[in-house]
């Protein structure tokens, strides 16, 4: 689920790419420099989970996590996001360097609001921390393909055609994205809680 | 003089046309079986070319895929990006408690 150059019109091009840069300063004034290692590492990950190629039929699909990057970073998610698709375009050539902007909104948008959602909900329970971290999951990336849909529109195409192929064509990604999360989350709640906690206290003071 | 003129003539018809004539029984004859031929090796050709278009197509995508040394690259990207974002945080953090 990448844009690649040339798709979107230039002014669409740069409006993203400002909008997106705003963004990612916002959220690098918000990572406070402990979470620094904790960013890095997400990133990486965040980075490398789009090489994990689920075959599905003809075609494959790959991982995407922004849900799971949005419910391990919070604020700082965009950040991390926006690093991860800069070097994926560079090293991977997916989505090209004029497209940075929309892709790294595609996938930053539904994670700063899956972090969102998951402080708001916070599970008590191993269970609620599956569940929860599922509907971050796969709805972290319906949201995502929602955003490329609307994208793609502006790149003059039919809406209803746009958003049935990229919801369809993405089905399976939603149902692996919501495991991995659930079980993910879930997962960190048992070993590593305090790995959850998004310091927001801390936030609001600086 | 006019028969030696049919004579001629009819010598000249029998040269011009017996041998087309004959060609073309030849090759209509001959025609038959190399086509059938041809028609096979075409369409082994073909299959052949398809098979070969499908392993440069196959050969394409895992040209795209990136390798070994990219996903390294990435990463080490990261981890400096981070550490030395780290690195002016803590300068920062210690120019002010001093």
């Amino acid at each position: 689920m990448h844009i690649s150059d040339g798709v979107l019109p230039i002014s669409i091009a740069i409006g993203c790419g400002v909008a997106s840069l705003a963004v990612a300063a916002w959220s690098a004034k918000q990572t406070a420099s402990e979470d620094l290692p904790k960013v890095a590492v997400v990133t990486a990950s965040f980075f490398v989970s789009s090489l994990i190629h689920v075959p599905l039929g003809p075609t494959s699909v790959h991982l995407l996590i922004p849900g799971l990057v949005g419910v391990l970073l919070g604020r700082s998610a965009f950040l991390s996001i926006i690093i991860g698709v800069l070097l994926q375009s560079l090293l991977f050539s997916f989505g090209g360097l004029t497209a940075l902007g929309a892709n790294a909104l595609m996938m930053g948008v539904p994670a700063l609001l899956c972090g969102l959602l998951f402080n708001r909900l916070r599970g008590t329970t191993h269970k609620q921390n599956l569940l929860i971290g599922a509907l971050a999951g796969g709805g972290g990336t319906l949201l995502a393909a929602s955003i490329l849909a609307l994208l793609l529109v502006s790149g003059g195409e039919d809406f209803v055609g746009v958003m049935k192929l990229a919801l369809l064509s993405h089905l399976p990604v939603f149902v692996v994205e919501a495991l991995v999360s659930g079980f993910t989350v879930s997962f960190l709640f048992r070993v590593k809680p305090e790995l959850l906690e998004q310091r927001l206290g801390a936030l609001s003071q600086g | 003089m006019t028969r030696f003129r049919l004579a001629c003539c009819l010598c000249l018809y029998l040269l011009l046309i017996c041998p087309s004539v004959g060609f073309a029984e030849l090759s209509e004859n001959t025609a038959t079986a190399p086509s059938v031929q041809l028609q096979q090796e075409n369409a082994s050709l073909q299959r052949q070319v398809k098979r070969l278009e499908t392993q440069v197509s196959a050969l394409r995508d895992e040209l795209n895929e990136p390798d070994s040394s990219q996903v390294f690259a990435g990463i080490g990207y990261i981890v400096g990006i981070f550490g030395v974002a780290a690195w002016v945080a803590a300068r920062k953090k210690n120019g002010q408690g001093n």
